[in-house]
Protein backbone atom coordinates (compact mmCIF):
# COMPACT_ATOMS: atom_id res chain seq x y z
CA UNK A 1 0.00 0.00 0.00
CA UNK A 2 1.57 3.27 -1.11
CA UNK A 3 1.29 6.16 1.36
CA UNK A 4 -0.79 9.21 0.44
CA UNK A 5 0.92 12.29 -0.96
CA UNK A 6 -0.19 14.55 1.90
CA UNK A 7 0.56 12.01 4.63
CA UNK A 8 4.00 10.82 3.60
CA UNK A 9 5.64 12.55 0.65
CA UNK A 10 8.78 10.46 0.81
CA UNK A 11 6.91 7.15 0.80
CA UNK A 12 4.58 8.42 -1.90
CA UNK A 13 7.44 9.41 -4.23
CA UNK A 14 9.32 6.18 -3.66
CA UNK A 15 6.26 3.97 -4.13
CA UNK A 16 5.06 5.71 -7.26
CA UNK A 17 8.51 5.80 -8.84
CA UNK A 18 8.58 2.04 -8.31
CA UNK A 19 5.17 1.56 -9.95
CA UNK A 20 6.22 3.64 -12.97
CA UNK A 21 9.43 1.65 -13.32
CA UNK A 22 7.35 -1.51 -13.45
CA UNK A 23 5.13 0.08 -16.08
CA UNK A 24 2.09 -0.11 -13.79
CA UNK A 25 0.76 3.24 -14.96
CA UNK A 26 -2.82 2.43 -14.01
CA UNK A 27 -1.91 1.95 -10.40
CA UNK A 28 0.18 5.10 -10.06
CA UNK A 29 -1.29 8.22 -8.47
CA UNK A 30 -1.47 10.24 -11.71
CA UNK A 31 -3.47 13.12 -10.21
CA UNK A 32 -0.76 13.94 -7.73
CA UNK A 33 2.00 13.31 -10.27
CA UNK A 34 0.32 15.92 -12.48
CA UNK A 35 0.14 18.28 -9.52
CA UNK A 36 3.84 17.79 -8.78
CA UNK A 37 4.74 18.49 -12.42
CA UNK A 38 2.62 21.62 -12.46
CA UNK A 39 4.22 22.77 -9.26
CA UNK A 40 7.67 22.28 -10.81
CA UNK A 41 6.57 24.50 -13.66
CA UNK A 42 5.21 27.23 -11.44
CA UNK A 43 8.25 27.11 -9.16
CA UNK A 44 10.43 27.92 -12.15
CA UNK A 45 8.11 30.76 -13.16
CA UNK A 46 8.20 32.11 -9.63
CA UNK A 47 11.96 31.93 -9.53
CA UNK A 48 12.23 33.94 -12.73
CA UNK A 49 9.63 36.41 -11.49
CA UNK A 50 11.28 37.07 -8.13
CA UNK A 51 14.77 37.37 -9.56
CA UNK A 52 13.56 39.84 -12.20
CA UNK A 53 11.73 41.85 -9.53
CA UNK A 54 14.85 41.96 -7.37
CA UNK A 55 17.03 43.03 -10.31
CA UNK A 56 14.55 45.67 -11.49
CA UNK A 57 14.08 47.13 -8.01
CA UNK A 58 17.83 47.60 -7.73
CA UNK A 59 18.04 49.20 -11.17
CA UNK A 60 15.25 51.58 -10.11
CA UNK A 61 17.07 52.43 -6.90
CA UNK A 62 20.30 52.95 -8.85
CA UNK A 63 18.49 55.23 -11.28
CA UNK A 64 16.34 57.24 -8.89
CA UNK A 65 18.33 57.30 -5.66
CA UNK A 66 21.87 57.76 -7.02
CA UNK A 67 23.34 59.11 -3.79
CA UNK A 68 22.81 55.70 -2.13
CA UNK A 69 24.62 53.64 -4.77
CA UNK A 70 26.82 51.00 -3.21
CA UNK A 71 28.80 47.83 -3.80
CA UNK A 72 26.02 45.83 -2.25
CA UNK A 73 23.65 47.07 -4.98
CA UNK A 74 26.08 46.27 -7.79
CA UNK A 75 26.62 42.84 -6.29
CA UNK A 76 22.90 42.14 -6.18
CA UNK A 77 22.52 43.34 -9.77
CA UNK A 78 25.41 41.17 -10.99
CA UNK A 79 24.27 38.09 -9.11
CA UNK A 80 20.65 38.31 -10.23
CA UNK A 81 21.68 38.83 -13.87
CA UNK A 82 23.78 35.71 -13.65
CA UNK A 83 21.02 33.68 -12.00
CA UNK A 84 18.35 34.83 -14.44
CA UNK A 85 20.55 33.84 -17.37
CA UNK A 86 21.09 30.48 -15.76
CA UNK A 87 17.44 29.74 -15.10
CA UNK A 88 16.59 30.74 -18.69
CA UNK A 89 19.37 28.55 -20.06
CA UNK A 90 18.09 25.54 -18.14
CA UNK A 91 14.45 26.32 -18.88
CA UNK A 92 14.25 27.93 -22.32
CA UNK A 93 10.49 27.26 -22.32
CA UNK A 94 10.17 30.12 -19.81
CA UNK A 95 10.94 32.55 -22.65
CA UNK A 96 7.43 31.95 -23.94
CA UNK A 97 6.09 33.70 -20.82
CA UNK A 98 8.79 36.33 -20.67
CA UNK A 99 6.74 39.39 -21.70
CA UNK A 100 4.11 38.76 -19.07
CA UNK A 101 6.61 37.85 -16.34
CA UNK A 102 8.64 40.95 -17.15
CA UNK A 103 5.58 43.24 -16.83
CA UNK A 104 4.48 41.66 -13.56
CA UNK A 105 7.92 41.74 -12.06
CA UNK A 106 8.24 45.45 -12.89
CA UNK A 107 5.07 46.15 -10.89
CA UNK A 108 6.51 44.17 -7.97
CA UNK A 109 9.82 46.05 -8.36
CA UNK A 110 8.06 49.41 -7.96
CA UNK A 111 6.55 48.29 -4.63
CA UNK A 112 9.90 47.02 -3.45
CA UNK A 113 11.81 50.13 -4.54
CA UNK A 114 9.20 52.40 -2.94
CA UNK A 115 9.48 50.49 0.30
CA UNK A 116 13.27 50.46 0.34
CA UNK A 117 13.94 54.05 -0.72
CA UNK A 118 11.10 55.82 1.06
CA UNK A 119 10.51 57.68 -2.24
CA UNK A 120 6.98 58.23 -3.50
CA UNK A 121 5.66 55.48 -5.76
CA UNK A 122 5.06 58.11 -8.47
CA UNK A 123 8.82 58.74 -8.67
CA UNK A 124 9.07 55.56 -10.73
CA UNK A 125 7.70 55.31 -14.29
CA UNK A 126 4.46 53.33 -14.52
CA UNK A 127 5.83 51.39 -17.49
CA UNK A 128 9.22 49.74 -17.33
CA UNK A 129 11.75 52.21 -18.77
CA UNK A 130 14.25 49.47 -19.64
CA UNK A 131 14.13 46.71 -22.22
CA UNK A 132 14.82 43.12 -21.30
CA UNK A 133 18.10 43.22 -23.24
CA UNK A 134 19.17 46.29 -21.30
CA UNK A 135 18.47 44.84 -17.88
CA UNK A 136 20.42 41.70 -18.78
CA UNK A 137 23.39 43.68 -20.13
CA UNK A 138 26.26 43.56 -17.60
CA UNK A 139 27.32 47.08 -18.58
CA UNK A 140 23.89 48.62 -18.09
CA UNK A 141 23.47 50.88 -15.04
CA UNK A 142 20.75 53.47 -15.75
CA UNK A 143 21.77 57.10 -15.17
CA UNK B 1 7.45 18.30 -30.07
CA UNK B 2 7.87 18.00 -26.30
CA UNK B 3 10.88 19.73 -24.75
CA UNK B 4 13.47 17.34 -23.37
CA UNK B 5 13.77 16.81 -19.64
CA UNK B 6 17.46 17.74 -19.53
CA UNK B 7 17.20 20.62 -22.02
CA UNK B 8 14.17 22.50 -20.74
CA UNK B 9 12.86 21.42 -17.37
CA UNK B 10 10.07 23.98 -17.30
CA UNK B 11 8.78 23.16 -20.78
CA UNK B 12 9.08 19.46 -20.09
CA UNK B 13 7.10 19.64 -16.83
CA UNK B 14 4.30 21.76 -18.30
CA UNK B 15 3.94 19.58 -21.40
CA UNK B 16 4.20 16.30 -19.54
CA UNK B 17 1.48 17.37 -17.08
CA UNK B 18 -0.76 18.23 -20.03
CA UNK B 19 -0.14 14.88 -21.74
CA UNK B 20 -1.05 13.05 -18.54
CA UNK B 21 -4.22 15.11 -18.20
CA UNK B 22 -5.15 14.29 -21.78
CA UNK B 23 -4.35 10.63 -21.05
CA UNK B 24 -1.92 10.47 -24.00
CA UNK B 25 0.11 7.86 -22.15
CA UNK B 26 2.07 6.74 -25.20
CA UNK B 27 3.61 10.18 -25.57
CA UNK B 28 4.58 10.62 -21.92
CA UNK B 29 8.26 10.60 -20.92
CA UNK B 30 7.92 8.25 -17.94
CA UNK B 31 11.70 7.94 -17.55
CA UNK B 32 11.86 11.67 -16.92
CA UNK B 33 9.06 11.43 -14.36
CA UNK B 34 10.79 8.55 -12.59
CA UNK B 35 13.98 10.60 -12.48
CA UNK B 36 12.12 13.53 -10.96
CA UNK B 37 10.48 11.35 -8.35
CA UNK B 38 13.79 9.77 -7.42
CA UNK B 39 15.18 13.28 -7.09
CA UNK B 40 12.34 14.07 -4.69
CA UNK B 41 13.25 11.00 -2.70
CA UNK B 42 16.92 11.82 -2.43
CA UNK B 43 16.46 15.52 -1.72
CA UNK B 44 14.03 14.53 0.98
CA UNK B 45 16.75 12.36 2.54
CA UNK B 46 19.34 15.10 2.11
CA UNK B 47 17.14 17.57 3.95
CA UNK B 48 16.98 15.34 6.99
CA UNK B 49 20.72 14.58 6.78
CA UNK B 50 21.47 18.30 6.75
CA UNK B 51 19.30 19.04 9.78
CA UNK B 52 20.63 16.12 11.79
CA UNK B 53 24.22 16.96 10.91
CA UNK B 54 23.68 20.48 12.25
CA UNK B 55 22.24 19.14 15.51
CA UNK B 56 25.08 16.62 15.77
CA UNK B 57 27.82 19.14 15.03
CA UNK B 58 26.49 21.34 17.80
CA UNK B 59 26.16 18.45 20.24
CA UNK B 60 29.78 17.54 19.51
CA UNK B 61 30.88 21.12 20.06
CA UNK B 62 28.84 21.20 23.27
CA UNK B 63 30.50 18.06 24.55
CA UNK B 64 34.07 18.60 23.34
CA UNK B 65 34.43 22.36 23.59
CA UNK B 66 32.42 23.11 26.74
CA UNK B 67 34.08 26.46 27.42
CA UNK B 68 32.53 27.93 24.27
CA UNK B 69 28.92 26.90 25.04
CA UNK B 70 26.52 29.69 24.25
CA UNK B 71 22.93 30.65 23.60
CA UNK B 72 23.42 30.57 19.86
CA UNK B 73 24.34 26.87 20.01
CA UNK B 74 21.23 26.10 22.04
CA UNK B 75 19.04 27.95 19.55
CA UNK B 76 20.54 26.07 16.62
CA UNK B 77 20.07 22.72 18.37
CA UNK B 78 16.47 23.50 19.29
CA UNK B 79 15.53 24.82 15.88
CA UNK B 80 17.09 21.94 13.96
CA UNK B 81 15.54 19.39 16.31
CA UNK B 82 12.13 20.91 15.69
CA UNK B 83 12.69 21.04 11.93
CA UNK B 84 13.84 17.42 11.86
CA UNK B 85 10.75 16.36 13.83
CA UNK B 86 8.46 18.23 11.45
CA UNK B 87 10.23 16.71 8.47
CA UNK B 88 9.81 13.20 9.86
CA UNK B 89 6.16 13.85 10.63
CA UNK B 90 5.57 14.82 7.00
CA UNK B 91 7.61 11.90 5.68
CA UNK B 92 7.15 9.04 8.13
CA UNK B 93 8.58 6.44 5.71
CA UNK B 94 11.98 8.12 6.08
CA UNK B 95 12.23 6.31 9.41
CA UNK B 96 13.03 3.13 7.49
CA UNK B 97 16.30 4.78 6.32
CA UNK B 98 17.16 6.29 9.64
CA UNK B 99 20.33 4.26 10.38
CA UNK B 100 21.87 5.11 7.05
CA UNK B 101 20.83 8.76 7.33
CA UNK B 102 22.24 9.04 10.81
CA UNK B 103 25.56 7.56 9.71
CA UNK B 104 25.89 10.09 6.89
CA UNK B 105 24.80 12.94 9.13
CA UNK B 106 27.35 12.02 11.75
CA UNK B 107 30.18 11.85 9.24
CA UNK B 108 29.31 15.33 7.98
CA UNK B 109 28.95 16.66 11.50
CA UNK B 110 32.51 15.68 12.39
CA UNK B 111 33.93 17.87 9.63
CA UNK B 112 31.59 20.70 10.56
CA UNK B 113 32.51 20.50 14.24
CA UNK B 114 36.22 20.29 13.48
CA UNK B 115 36.06 23.32 11.22
CA UNK B 116 34.06 25.37 13.70
CA UNK B 117 36.14 24.51 16.76
CA UNK B 118 39.64 24.20 15.30
CA UNK B 119 39.83 20.87 17.13
CA UNK B 120 41.21 17.93 15.15
CA UNK B 121 38.58 15.67 13.62
CA UNK B 122 40.21 12.88 15.61
CA UNK B 123 38.94 14.50 18.81
CA UNK B 124 35.51 13.14 17.99
CA UNK B 125 34.43 9.49 18.21
CA UNK B 126 34.41 7.69 14.85
CA UNK B 127 30.97 6.23 15.58
CA UNK B 128 28.08 8.43 16.63
CA UNK B 129 28.13 8.43 20.45
CA UNK B 130 24.43 9.38 20.75
CA UNK B 131 21.29 7.41 20.01
CA UNK B 132 18.63 8.85 17.73
CA UNK B 133 16.31 9.35 20.70
CA UNK B 134 18.98 11.33 22.51
CA UNK B 135 19.69 13.47 19.48
CA UNK B 136 16.03 14.40 19.24
CA UNK B 137 15.45 14.79 23.00
CA UNK B 138 15.01 18.47 23.90
CA UNK B 139 16.59 17.88 27.31
CA UNK B 140 19.69 16.13 26.00
CA UNK B 141 22.95 18.11 26.11
CA UNK B 142 25.93 15.74 26.38
CA UNK B 143 28.42 16.47 29.19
Amino acid sequence: MIPQHDKDLYGWAMGNAQLLKQGKYNEADMDMIIEELEEMGSNKENELFSRLALLLSHLLKWHFQPNFRSHSWTNTIKEQRFRIKRVLKKNPGLKGELDETFQDSYTAAIFRATDETGLDEKTFPAECPYTFDQIMDDQFYPQ
Amino acid sequence: MIPQHDKDLYGWAVHTAQLLKDKKMNEVDFDGIIEEMEDMVSSNETQLINRLSLVLAHLLKWQFQPNMRGHSWIYTIREQRDQAKIHLRKNPSLKSKLNEILEDAYRISISKAARETNLSAKTFPTECPYTFDQIMDDQFYPQ
